[in-house]
């Protein structure tokens, strides 16, 4: 298609041709082009992504809410795509989102509560500062933990059980040495620990 | 140091048997926290993929989603569009009256050409800043937009 010679002379962004568009491309180089309206970009990103945000949402939300927060999550990635800019890591974004996101979804649930009578144990799971951590379960109680934790310690765990990378690998993303991440895994670990308390694990 | 040290290792390796389903002795001063990892691995320690119902209907919600946010951001450019273009007429009409203000007038005597070409070249001078700060303006416009 030949070009126009303002085009020419200010060459837009959005002059990408979407066949352009590889499997191999970076996250950041698709949600470029995803930014710029190419859905094909956008679907790579999402077919890539779904299943570690969804498993994410899965480790920190009761069950049957779990595929609501995840399609909120994705329509909150359309609504904020534009404003991704390309200095961050695409993931870091994204999860960003999750967590912003998830605590969304525990803000409404605690506003829905507030008008709740009377409640029953399974809808007093997180947040309660006098539940008696004996009574709940396993899954429960690590779901809390995982929300509970700081954001880097949570991340690192996540990183290692749900994404599956090696330590090795989670250094690299981080950019940290094996050493330290080893040893922010263990203080993780740990945080999780007193978070569980006396729950019979 | 070296203690904690070869407990972090000891506890990455711990891990990564786990995850393989190997099994592994670990350090009386690690138990508490090997339970806790054993109990990761069963709550999340088994990434699974959504259930294709689910992912056939987020995908359609998706698409949806997609259409509407790109017909609100192409209405959203049509607004600036429009916003830039009355702004570019104001200017021009701005610039024509400055320069039929500056334009010497007919009754202007011969005594006064060295004032004169002092005109026309500031008015040469003004058309061109003008210009220039609209092309400028425009040029920024187009590039920060998105």
């Amino acid at each position: 298609m030949k070009k126009s010679f303002l085009q020419r002379l200010l060459p837009l962004t959005n002059d990408i041709n979407p066949t352009m568009i590889s499997a191999d491309d970076s996250d950041e180089v698709l949600a470029k082009y995803a930014q710029n309206g190419h859905r094909e970009a956008f679907i790579g990103l999402y077919n890539r992504y779904l299943n570690k945000v969804y498993n994410r949402v899965k480790s920190r939300v009761p069950v049957e809410n779990v595929e609501d927060v995840t399609q909120e999550i994705f329509i909150a990635v359309i609504r904020s795509l534009p404003g991704f800019r390309n200095e961050a890591r695409f993931n870091t974004w994204l999860y960003t989102i999750v967590n912003r996101q998830i605590a969304e979804f525990y803000r409404q649930r605690s506003r829905h509560r507030g008008d709740t009578p009377t409640l029953s144990l399974e809808e007093m799971e997180f947040g309660e500062p006098s539940y008696e951590h004996d009574q709940l379960d396993e899954t429960v109680a690590i779901q809390k933990a995982l929300n509970a934790i700081p954001d880097h310690y949570r991340e690192i765990v996540l990183m290692r059980f749900i994404d599956g990378l090696s330590f090795q690998e989670i250094a690299d993303a981080r950019n940290q040495t094996l050493e330290a991440v080893k040893s922010l895994f263990r203080r993780a670990v740990q945080a999780i620990r007193d978070e569980v308390g006396e729950v019979e694990l | 140091m070296e203690h904690e040290n070869q407990l972090n290792d000891q506890l990455a390796d711990y891990t990564d048997a786990m995850l393989k389903g190997d099994a592994m002795l670990l350090d009386d001063d690690l138990q508490e926290l090997g339970t806790v990892l054993r109990s990761l691995q069963r709550v999340v320690g088994k990434p699974t993929p959504p259930p294709t119902p689910f992912h056939t209907r987020l995908t359609q919600t998706l698409n949806n989603e997609w259409q509407k946010a790109q017909q609100e951001r192409a209405q959203a450019r049509q607004r600036q569009q429009l916003v830039w273009r009355l702004g570019t007429v104001a200017a021009v009409v701005v610039l024509v009256f400055t320069v039929l203000i500056l334009l010497p007038s007919d009754n202007t005597t011969s005594n006064t050409g060295t004032a004169q070409g002092g005109n026309e070249w500031l008015i040469f001078v003004l058309v061109a800043v003008i210009l220039g700060a609209i092309g400028t303006a425009y040029y920024w416009f187009q590039k920060y937009r998105r």
